[in-house]
């Protein structure tokens, strides 16, 4: 009946298989209990409306084995029976822990794994996504070739554009995929229709080619992970669902399920569709896992003469949708913008191998563009049009990693519809997450602590799905931000500075400005320039006057949205526990501020904070506003068992005023009475001042931009009346709002890395320059032995400042980050963050030079500084053009003269 | 428009003072959607039964007076085949309407009666009020048994001078209606003579009901819809407009005139009627200055002779509270020549054809808020959303170019789809709105001054079966 095996992999999953006579697109097993036990409202599983459906069901399929009781423990327990749940426990099994258990409430792949077009896509956003489908798309041809049986067809994929902005999408794809190795070709329409003749072609601008794609049958790929993990000992048992995880001290004790207890070590959620609310039955303190259920549409033909069985994956994504060949006929789906979400009120319990009821004037939007893509399908007559839930997180980014909530909890979930190229790369990472304490790969992005409580408010969700779901096809610009769920956090200061024309940005749920309008932004003359784009974007003239009125005069920045956090001890327990946590010294004079990482034991950053020491026993802490959840995790998992040391997040009680530039220290004076002369105020030192007719501000005297200034912490109902003072007092000295794109241009252009921008898990202090301020003679920290291994031997990467030259801002596209780096002709990693450096009058890009070999292996940097400065000349690709750049591992100097304002002579009486 | 006004001015200058403090209701609208939504359906009444050429009918009603002057009746006849559809707008109290929605369609079957069926009637063998008229749908029957026993009589005196003057020959359907009006417009004026009173006929509670009826008044629109052939009785401002849907266009084919002051043919034959008198008879463009429409059920205080209406002030059994609800001038100043008022109808016949779609019969509520082009358009556009109300599946065997064809036809219908699944509902919220400030301001205005703003609005929605007319159609043409 289909070209491909079917139900060959589901023989030796216990369960005798039946021929399907009913002409139905899924190889699955038959159980006639989940034809008739489905869920009210919901279609059943019975796939096909004709009267060749509606013969008898076939016989009831007996066991082949009958179950095996329960374990009473195991050191993991993995929730969920589908590809993700299969493969994460192939993968603990693959590296010798196969004390496994995986539970399906239902049948192995019943909830979506079922009903996966099982696209597997190499082409993703960033390196990182690439790597880990590269290493699931190899994972599945080795299977092939073994013999495995996964359906695999390496037809290829292509991906085409119609706009000019998605064919740089696709070459800003393809210069990074050059880099890994992968094989991929820019094509002009022509060359797409000797590809794939049936596409039409005449309003595409080319495409990117892709041959070592392909396409395979997904439920094939969770039985054969079973196979092999049952082969090495993990036991997969269906029909058992989980109730309940218990925790004991923060930490996974026993799983609670509907045949027995299983006491374990890790938990691991794959449970997909379900695994919000299976966070939220945890005892005794929910799990927020934060995804929605959307309707996923896809329309399957009846066989139409002359279709190419290796025809490639198409995706035309400028029209929402994707097609592959399936059964002689094609199969086209989409994901359309306005989306209808479902299970908002959580996934009916049983819901096995069903769909939802289809809603034909829903799909008109894509079958308009299927046709119009592919008009050969005009004449084909529908087999069936499948709609099934999948789960989209707020990101259109995967959960996985270690739940901030409970130690030992891990997540492998949200898969955002491309859970089978996924599987593999998650698999293997979760594993290595779980076995080595951290992923092989910086997997910040799909870390699920990147989310804060809020996320997972079940409203905010479903009004998210409006553009995490359509995320996957619709064109998305550097840095652009959602639409849906914002001004959801505001700073006291939000409406002064809406009034002031901000335009706001979004990080973790905050509001901040990114810029204040200019006068003539909203002209005619500026109708065509865009927020968002690959060019010059249009806050560009605005946030060049904010930068100027921070390196002149003096502007305020809203930064409430900084994460804070106070700790405090009866005696001295906060400093030793402070010592161990930070590489720096934090045993300082009261009153000083400190810049430090919080180091993991391979010497990476957990975190990077700036601690201010109030008192003996109390501090102050500021972290980057997307850590508010990674750096409570990090800090309440190292605290003291007996209780010594108290832990508070303050970030909503203070509210952040940055004043920057050099009229800063005049402006505070006039506003709190007190001196802030350079001797009296030293830079990193902090007062507890008073501001205006406020009590108990703390100023900072830092910016985080290299700038002169102070950063006011304002108990935040004094926000408004601090603000609004500073306003008026600064009006002669030319006071003005600056937004967080001004911010980002100075720090860039001052060389400041920041966490989770530039640094991450698996960059250290020696990496990034940062080695003055490891304190390795100040006793024992965590990670000093892998620090102290590169001091002396060397280090992986290091961070570079570069300045592109041959470069004309207003004209070449941008550098946004994950461009190609290129070290005399070879590649040598990626940017992290890139502006323009108003001072140096280049752009800037800052990025990490590693020495790769032949292999692409990473070798040790003996003298880092030699290595990137000594004969080296640098490229950064930018979509295919590669510019010059000129590398520093230091701030360059700028030709800026500052006028220290009390050095300016009287003007004389003539 | 108010027929007459007597909201008192020390309400109103307590009302403007209150409205002066209160939030603009439109912006600051009181009532939430929700309430809205349960106060515009609570008299929302659909019937999807098909009857001949009728496949359902929708109706809705909105109060402005309190109580309710507005009326509707629905029947089919027992005896053939016919089905009507009556609208009625009372004045000056909502007994005469009443009386006019419980009766008129009865006297419509026995003008409508053939002879055979008169005599068994005569011979007490059919009940005039039970047997020819089957009601369908909510009506407000008449409580009151002696009433109810004086009508029957009435009725059963008209079915014996049917039988015995004129009964009905099967083709003037036109001069039935015509008598039907006339007949209840008479009887209605006689049982409420002062005579009855003194002969003894009635007793006092009884009497004093047939006077409330006859000192109010009401208008009305009647619908006889048989086969293919729609005749519309007409009595006043209410108005009936037919749906017409022409070469995708749609169109409002008005199958009434109304009978008021902005009419000139109106004004012209009453003054005709009564030469020398026009500049006393129409004031303010309205009768005498006082009634809008110019004919209309009841309001005997027009049709009365001047000796009888002292006659009744005179008639001391009757307490003077009772006649001082009327006005203080019960007799019109140079009231000459009654009668100035009549029942009689103007009948509009018209053969349906398949694209006659639907016919929309509502008071004047309706009207004085959309015009009937509009309100064809809202209709039709309602119909047009609820048409993909129903889940589309496609055929076995369609091509994905046909049915992507037919799901782009439908999503320009999906924008039509309405919160109201009711038609009349819809145009109800329509009328008033549509913005949910502005219904609900509408819905919130004081008692004292809504009658200013809107007056009571119901709306009778009738569908034509179009496969039905096209059968008869065929049929007809052979």
């Amino acid at each position: 009946m289909s070209w491909f095996p079917l139900n060959r992999a589901m023989g030796t999953a216990g369960v005798k298989c039946l021929k399907i006579t009913s002409p139905s697109i899924f190889s699955r097993r038959i159980l006639p209990s989940t034809f008739r036990a489905a869920a009210p409202g919901y279609v059943k599983t019975r796939l096909f409306s004709t009267a060749e459906g509606d013969s008898p069901s076939p016989e009831p399929v007996s066991l082949a084995t009958p179950p095996k009781p329960l374990p009473q423990q195991a050191r993991v327990v993995v929730c969920g029976g589908g590809v993700v749940g299969l493969s994460v426990a192939y993968h603990l099994a693959e590296r010798g822990w196969t004390d496994v258990v995986v539970l399906e409430q239902g049948k192995v792949t019943c909830g979506t794994t079922w009903h996966s077009v099982g696209l597997v896509s190499t082409m993703k956003a960033t390196r990182t996504d690439m790597a880990m489908t590269r290493y699931s798309a190899d994972l599945y041809k080795q299977w092939e070739a073994e013999g495995e049986g996964v359906g695999w067809k390496q037809c290829g994929s292509l991906n085409v554009a119609r706009t000019l902005d998605r064919m740089i999408h696709l070459k800003r794809q393809h210069a990074v995929a050059k880099t890994m190795g992968v094989e991929s070709q820019v094509v002009t329409p022509a060359e797409i229709q000797d590809i794939c003749p049936v596409l039409r072609v005449d309003d595409l601008q080319g495409g990117l080619w892709i041959p070592g794609d392909g396409a395979l049958t997904a439920p094939d790929v969770a039985m054969v992970f079973s196979r092999k993990a049952k082969a090495k000992g993990v036991q997969v048992i269906e029909d058992v669902g989980v109730e309940k995880v218990i925790t004991e001290n923060g930490r996974v004790s026993k799983v609670v399920t509907s045949a027995g207890n299983i006491k374990c070590e890790y938990f691991v959620n794959s449970a997909g569709l379900w695994s919000r609310e299976l966070g939220k039955r945890t005892d005794p303190r929910r799990v927020n896992v934060p995804l929605h259920a959307c309707e996923h549409y896809y329309l399957v033909t009846k066989p139409i003469t002359g279709t190419n069985p290796l025809m490639p994956v198409i995706r035309d994504y400028d029209g929402y949708v994707y097609f592959r060949e399936w059964n002689g006929g094609l199969l086209g789906g989409g994901f359309e913008p306005s989306p209808k979400p479902c299970f908002h009120q959580g996934p009916p319990d049983k819901f096995e191998f069903q769909l939802l009821q289809e809603d034909w004037d829903h799909f008109q939007v894509l079958l308009t563009e299927i046709l119009h893509r592919v008009p050969a399908m005009e004449t084909a007559e529908i087999r069936q049009l499948v709609n099934g839930p999948e789960s989209f997180t707020p990101d259109s980014r995967w959960l996985l990693g270690e739940t901030a909530e409970v130690a030992n909890y891990f997540v492998a979930t949200g898969m955002n519809s491309s859970g089978i190229a996924g599987a593999g790369g998650v698999g293997k990472q979760v594993a290595d997450w779980i076995i080595d304490g951290r992923p092989s790969l910086n997997m910040w992005a799909y870390d699920i602590r990147r989310f804060i409580g809020h996320h997972n408010n079940k409203r905010f969700l479903r009004d998210r799905m409006q553009e995490s779901f359509p995320a996957t096809a619709v064109l998305k610009y550097p840095r652009e931000e959602y639409t849906t769920g914002r001004k959801l956090r505001c700073s006291p200061l939000h409406t002064r500075q809406e009034v002031a024309g901000a335009v706001f940005g979004e990080t973790m749920a905050y509001e901040r400005a990114m810029y204040f309008k200019l006068d003539d932004d909203d002209s005619p003359e500026n109708e065509d320039r865009r927020m968002w784009t690959y060019t010059k974007p249009m806050w560009f003239e605005a946030a060049q006057e904010e930068y100027w009125a921070c390196k002149e005069r003096v502007c305020l920045m809203d930064m409430s949205s900084f994460a804070k956090f106070e700790l405090e001890s009866a005696s001295e327990e906060v400093v030793d526990f402070l010592q161990k946590l930070c590489s720096n010294d934090i045993d300082v004079d009261i009153g000083t501020i400190v810049h430090t990482g919080m180091q993991n034991k391979y010497g990476g950053f957990e975190n990077d904070t700036t601690i201010a020491r109030l008192d003996h026993n109390h501090f102050y802490m500021i972290c980057p506003a997307t850590q508010q959840s990674r750096a409570w995790t990090w800090l309440a998992r190292h605290m003291p068992q007996d209780g010594s040391v108290h832990l508070r997040d303050v970030t909503s009680m203070f509210s952040g005023i940055n004043i920057i530039g050099p009229h800063a220290q005049q402006l505070l004076a006039d506003v709190s009475d007190i001196s802030t002369s350079r001797s009296d105020f030293r830079p990193m030192s902090c007062k507890k001042i008073d501001v205006g007719s406020a009590s108990g501000v703390w100023a900072m005297r830092l910016t985080h931009t290299g700038e002169d200034g102070f950063i006011l912490y304002i108990p935040s109902e004094y926000a408004l009346h601090v603000y609004d003072i500073l306003m008026s007092a600064g009006k002669d000295y030319g006071v003005r709002n600056a937004g967080y794109y001004a911010l980002r241009h100075l720090r860039i252009e001052n060389f400041f890395a920041y966490w989770g921008l530039d640094l991450d898990d698996r960059t250290t202090p020696m990496e990034c320059g940062r080695g003055y301020r490891v304190k390795f003679d100040k006793g024992d920290f965590i990670g000093k032995a892998a620090l102290e291994q590169q001091r002396d031997h060397g280090v992986n990467k290091r961070f570079v400042h570069f300045q592109l030259e041959d470069y004309d801002v207003n004209l070449d596209l941008w550098p946004w980050g994950g461009e190609p780096i290129y070290r005399n002709g070879r590649n040598a990693g990626l940017t992290t963050t890139c502006g323009f450096g108003f001072a140096l009058d280049s752009m800037v890009c800052l990025g990490f030079v590693r020495d790769f070999d032949d292999k692409g292996v990473e070798q040790i940097l003996k003298n880092s500084n030699d290595f990137v400065m000594k004969d080296a000349k640098y490229e950064i690709d930018i979509a295919g053009t590669r510019f010059p750049a000129k590398p520093s591992i230091y701030t360059p100097k700028q030709n800026v003269t500052y006028v220290d304002p009390s050095f300016i002579p009287a003007p004389q009486k003539v | 428009m108010p027929k007459r006004n007597k909201a008192s001015g020390a309400n109103l200058i307590r009302f403007k003072l209150r409205n002066a403090r209160i939030p603009d209701a439109v912006q600051s609208p009181r009532l939430t959607p929700q309430m809205v939504t349960s106060i515009l359906r609570m008299n929302e009444e659909a019937v999807e039964e098909s009857y001949g050429p009728v496949r359902s009918y929708v109706k809705n009603q909105l109060q402005s007076n309190k109580p309710i002057e507005d009326r509707s009746a629905q029947g089919h006849l027992v005896h053939g085949s016919a089905s009507l559809f009556g609208v009625f707008d009372g004045h000056g109290g909502c007994a005469c309407a009443q009386a006019v929605s419980d009766r008129l369609l009865s006297y419509i079957a026995v003008a409508m009666a053939e002879h055979d069926i008169l005599a068994a009637i005569n011979n007490g063998k059919l009940d005039p009020t039970t047997d020819l008229l089957q009601h369908i749908g909510d009506t407000n029957r008449l409580v009151n048994t002696d009433l109810a026993t004086v009508h029957k009589q009435s009725l059963a005196n008209f079915a014996a001078e049917a039988m015995a003057i004129a009964h009905f020959d099967g083709e003037s359907v036109k001069d039935a209606l015509v008598s039907a009006f006339l007949r209840l417009d008479r009887d209605i004026v006689t049982e409420a003579l002062p005579s009855n009173l003194q002969g003894g006929s009635m007793d006092m509670s009884c009497y004093f009901d047939t006077l409330a009826i006859a000192f109010s008044g009401a208008v009305g629109c009647v619908a006889y819809i048989d086969g293919t052939d729609l005749f519309l009785a007409n009595v006043g401002d209410t108005q009936a407009v037919l749906g017409v849907h022409n070469d995708n266009r749609w169109e409002a084919v008005p199958l009434s005139d109304t009978h008021n002051a902005d009419n000139p043919s109106e004004v012209e034959r009453i003054t005709r009627c009564h030469p020398n008198e026009a500049p006393n008879i129409i004031k303010n463009r309205r009768l005498f200055g006082e009634l809008v429409p110019l004919r209309a059920f009841g309001d005997v205080r027009y049709k009365w002779t001047k000796t009888d209406l002292k006659h009744l002030l005179n008639t001391k059994q009757i307490p003077k509270h009772v006649m001082s609800v009327f006005g203080d001038n019960l007799i019109p100043h140079k009231y000459r020549t009654p009668p100035y008022l009549d029942a009689e109808p103007e009948v509009m016949h018209h053969i349906l054809t398949p694209k006659d779609k639907f016919l929309v019969i509502a008071s004047d509520g309706l009207w004085e808020c959309l015009s009937p082009d509009k309100v064809i358009q809202l209709v039709a556009g309602h119909l047009d959303g609820q048409q993909v109300l129903v889940n589309y599946k496609p055929n076995e065997g369609a091509t994905l170019k046909e049915v992507n064809e037919v799901l782009s036809n439908r999503r320009v219908s999906l924008k039509n789809r309405a919160l109201d699944s009711n038609t009349a509902t819809h145009l109800l919220r329509s009328a008033l709105g549509p913005d949910h400030g502005q219904v609900s301001a509408q819905l919130t205005l004081p008692q004292p001054i809504v009658r200013f703003y809107r007056d009571d609005i119901t709306i009778t929605v009738i569908f034509f079966d179009s496969e039905y007319i096209k059968d008869k159609d065929i049929k007809h043409t052979r």
